[in-house]
């Protein structure tokens, strides 16, 4: 017999449905799971996409257009909490996350994640334009299905191709104004896409016992630190002149030009920091990965004041300043 | 006919648990009416934006 049961109906409840306090923190689990750190850059960068577009869109529209992307990341980060549950109660990075500690249920995880992106989908067709929801759709089922459940698990190049998925917001805020695509949006999404595996892997020099324990097959468990220092000055060289594609084709004007110049010349300088650091025969720094610690905050710095910059050049120019 | 009653906690939580329970279904349901709300406020404004841009 159930301990309700042997309680009988009159005994008391230790309280009340209708009287119980509020539990706030849970209040704050359910935001977590969307990522909330992930999601300052992704709408920053949606936001420039918008801003940088050719024609006029309606402020409240626009706003709506920033939430539906900032939501939609928020729901694909969700859906990846409730999916790798497993492996991130493994590591300390992501142990205490709502999921992984069991302070959320998996299914409510899961249900919670599907509502949002299914409505910042839909509330991004009836406020902009359904290209805008296609592109929206498609970044969110790219993070879920590409990268979380397909590349992650299986291939070092995990973070290299599921890199598009936090590429898309400069192409969805665009084509939110426009309603179709073209080159500088192409470019913005190259220049993320280029970006994205330097900054993680400089990440996962310092977290690689993590990644190991869990199994994932992130490049410096895979092939090596030594290995992932060389492919983090390949990939900073590589994204240097898309960087400055934009002033090269005429889309952006000097004021970004040289914001890129000097930004990439400082992600370079770090990148190489994390190529000479003093390491040991399997490249292993003895400095506590104090150079990829440098490249990995430079990195974040680096994407912002691009995408910063952009939008200011665009600014000056089109109020005749420039 | 039928009394509608409140969903309980389950038959098996101490009194502790069971506190618990309640205190994080009711923050659930505090963040559901604000996710309510909210959307009833964008839809009301994606409305009104959309018929002053078709007006314009």
């Amino acid at each position: 017999m159930s301990d309700m049961m042997r309680r009988g109906a009159t005994a008391p409840l230790a309280v009340s449905p209708l009287q119980a306090a509020t539990d706030w923190s849970e209040l704050r689990d359910w935001f977590a799971l969307l990522k909330p750190r992930v999601m300052t850059l992704v709408v920053f960068s949606g936001l420039v996409g918008m801003l940088v577009a050719p024609g006029h869109i309606h402020p409240v529209l626009g706003a709506v257009a920033i939430l539906c992307i900032a939501v939609g990341a928020g729901a694909a980060g969700c859906i990846n909490m409730w999916y790798e549950r497993d492996i991130d109660a493994m590591m300390r990075r992501t142990a205490r996350r709502p999921i992984a500690a069991g302070r959320i249920e998996p299914g409510a995880g899961l249900a919670y994640g599907v509502f949002l992106g299914g409505m910042s989908v839909v509330l991004m067709g009836l406020a902009t334009n359904w290209a805008a929801a296609a592109w929206l759709l498609g970044s969110i089922l790219f993070y879920v299905l590409i990268y979380t459940v397909w590349l992650k698990r299986r291939t070092p190049q995990n973070i290299v191709i599921g890199g598009a998925a936090g590429a898309f917001p400069p192409i969805i805020g665009w084509v939110a104004v426009t309603g179709h695509l073209d080159v500088l949006p192409l470019i913005l999404f190259a220049i993320v896409f280029a970006w994205t595996p330097p900054h993680f892997w400089s990440l996962s020099l310092w977290a690689h016992e993590d990644y190991e324990r869990a199994g994932v097959p992130m490049l410096p468990v895979v092939a090596g630190a030594r290995e992932t220092r060389r492919q983090i000055m390949l990939y900073t060289v590589a994204l240097a002149p898309l960087a400055l594609l934009p002033t090269l084709l005429g889309l952006a004007g000097w004021v970004y030009g040289a914001y890129a110049l000097s930004l990439s010349a400082g992600f370079l300088y770090h990148a190489w920091r994390v190529l000479a650091e003093p390491q040991d025969a399997a490249g292993v720094s003895l400095r506590r990965d104090a150079a990829a610690r440098g490249a990995f905050r430079f990195s974040l710095l680096h994407l912002a004041g691009l995408f910063g910059a952009l939008a200011v050049d665009h600014w000056l120019r089109s109020a005749g300043l420039l | 006919m039928p009394q509608p009653q409140l969903p309980v906690a389950a038959p098996s939580m101490s009194k502790e648990e069971e506190a618990e329970f309640y205190r994080r279904r009711r923050g659930r349901n505090i963040g559901m009416l604000i996710v309510l709300i909210a959307l009833v406020v964008i839809f009301f404004f994606i409305t009104m934006a959309k018929l002053t841009s078709s007006v314009s």
